[in-house]
């Protein structure tokens, strides 16, 4: 049983405030959904999380089993078991996906895994995700789909077995298929020792994952939470409705976080 | 096999295919060695040391420069490929202090030159000179600076194409770190009349601090025609977007870095046929970055 306790998150970005204060507690079993519109700082609650350089945390605190997240490296966080599927994942020439995986696995569960019992493993998963068979040969997301490397992420996510997850509008890029084996494989992770954050904008990967909360966020804030009527509700009328009935005034910005 | 040379004499005990006379070691002609030939230098020689390869021998030369205390010294190096001669060649230099290094290699009538050097230096300059004297020769060379704290490091490459159908290719490479400064030239000649030359450069930079430099300068000097050549040059830090990704999978900033180097390093280490020779020379770059 993990827990992941985000109380009064303020995050800036070159001096201008993103995060409000953010509020949020997930245990290891649950997925929560964070919807709402672009710019609202869905993603740089995710980055923020995970120790991007670009994102200054204000105020507030961020706890991973009661280890305090915001003191740590990017690299301790995952160690410390966070892990971020990146909206925007990075190419590495040169390096291939298993020389990569094989030394994230020995830095994160600090065990040495034997070359064979990694490649069966490695390879297991690649079929899980339906991907290509030479995966582990190719370079890390060099020449990539949008889907395939969306799929690396998970494919990551699934060898890594971290505590915590955050899925940084996982869905986008993917097309039907793809989505429905993105959501099986994360749906069937979720266990009493793995927990999720999901971001997302539509309610499309919702129907293969299906969220334990549903958050919605507007203007750096957790202004409502509630359960899977939210994502209906959102489907059928947009995020209009927020404002109305919760009489908060936000100025849609586009995304670019 | 391993030849130790101490004061400008060899100390081991040569096989017959060997001979060592006035700073040549000569080996003799239509051999295929598979047997690497290890040189190793731990002090600065005072004569040229030349390797001579007889006429259509195959062999792999590792020479390995090791000195603590070079005091403005300079090295010569000599590596002559005759006809048909088959060579593979690291040379690895690793001075403290201030030296100069001169590496010519000639190339005779199709002969064939693999041609692989490692710099980790303090204050070197190295002028390696390929001549490709007759047709057919072929030398493919691709040379390595790592410098890092106060290390500056010089590194001239020229390869001359003085016959019809040669081919000449570099690859160098320069990595800095903290305070390390690397110049990186390199200069590729074909001569009037030498039809149906190929020459080809590239030159990289790769900066690991804000105050760590690198200079490349790719030269192509051509006075025929009827030749095929091509340059290019490249300097660039380490991406950041690279780094924070995979330290976002737990690799810490030295782990990820040496992965992306090695990554960058990966067309050039693969392009290096020879086991021994790749080995060592990832060891060799690993050790200091």
């Amino acid at each position: 049983m993990a827990k992941l306790v985000i109380e009064d998150l303020h995050v800036s970005i070159e001096g201008k405030e993103i995060l409000k204060g953010v509020d949020l507690t997930v245990n290891s079993g649950e997925i929560h959904a964070i919807m709402g519109p672009n710019g609202t700082g869905k993603s740089t609650l995710a980055s923020a999380l995970m120790g991007h350089p670009k994102y200054t945390v204000t105020q507030g605190k961020a706890l991973l089993d009661g280890a305090d997240l915001l003191e740590l490296e990017v690299d301790e966080r995952a160690r410390a078991g966070l892990f971020l599927a990146m909206q925007y994942p990075a190419e590495v020439p040169g390096v291939t996906n298993a020389d990569f995986m094989r030394q994230a696995l020995k830095a994160t569960s600090g065990k040495d895994v034997g070359l064979i019992q990694f490649a069966m493993q490695y390879e297991k998963t690649v079929g899980e995700l339906k991907m290509r068979q030479d995966l582990a040969h190719r370079y890390l997301n060099e020449g990539f789909s949008g889907g395939e490397r969306k799929r690396n992420e998970i494919l990551q996510l699934k060898v890594l077995r971290p505590k915590f997850a955050i899925l940084d509008e996982i869905d986008s890029g993917l097309d039907i298929d793809a989505l429905k084996i993105v959501g099986e494989n994360v749906s069937d992770l979720v266990d009493d020792s793995f927990g999720c954050i999901l971001i997302t904008h539509y309610q499309r990967i919702l129907d293969h994952i299906r969220p334990t909360v549903v958050h919605i966020m507007i203007d750096g804030k957790i202004v409502l939470s509630g359960g899977q009527e939210l994502i209906e509700k959102i489907d059928a009328n947009g995020y209009e409705w927020v404002r109305t009935e919760l009489g908060i005034d936000f100025d849609p910005e586009p995304e670019n976080d | 096999m391993t030849v130790l040379l101490k004061a400008g004499e060899v100390v081991s005990k040569l096989p017959p295919h060997l001979t060592y006379a006035d700073g040549t070691l000569s080996i003799k002609g239509g051999l295929a060695l598979s047997d690497p030939l290890l040189i190793v230098l731990d002090e600065m020689p005072s004569e040229p040391l030349s390797v001579d390869v007889g006429s259509g021998t195959e062999v792999k030369i590792i020479i390995e420069i090791r000195v603590e205390h070079a005091t403005g010294q300079s090295i010569e190096l000599n590596l002559i490929a005759r006809r048909n001669a088959r060579v593979k060649h690291l040379l690895v230099g690793e001075i403290n202090g201030t030296a100069t290094l001169l590496q010519n290699i000639d190339g005779y009538r199709d002969a064939s030159l693999d041609l692989v050097d490692a710099f980790a230096s303090e204050n070197l300059t190295a002028r390696v000179h390929v001549g490709l004297l007759e047709e057919g020769a072929e030398a493919k060379l691709r040379a390595l600076a790592v410098s890092s704290e106060t290390q500056s490091q010089t590194i001239d490459v020229l390869i001359t194409h003085s016959a019809k159908n040669t081919f000449g290719d570099m690859t160098n490479i320069g990595i800095a770190n903290k305070k390390g400064r690397i110049v990186l030239n390199g200069v590729e000649k074909i001569e009037k009349g030498m039809k149906n030359a190929n020459a080809f450069q590239t030159l990289k930079g790769i900066i690991l601090s804000d105050e760590a430099r690198v200079e490349v300068n790719p030269i192509l000097l051509i006075d025929e025609y009827d030749v095929k050549a091509g340059h290019g040059a490249t300097i660039g830090k380490i991406d950041e977007d690279a780094l924070y990704y995979l330290r976002s999978r737990g690799l810490t900033v030295r782990e990820a870095e040496r992965l992306i180097i090695n990554g960058f390093l990966n067309p050039v280490i693969n392009d290096i046929d020879d086991t021994a020779i790749r080995e060592r020379f990832v060891e060799l770059v690993n050790q200091r970055i």
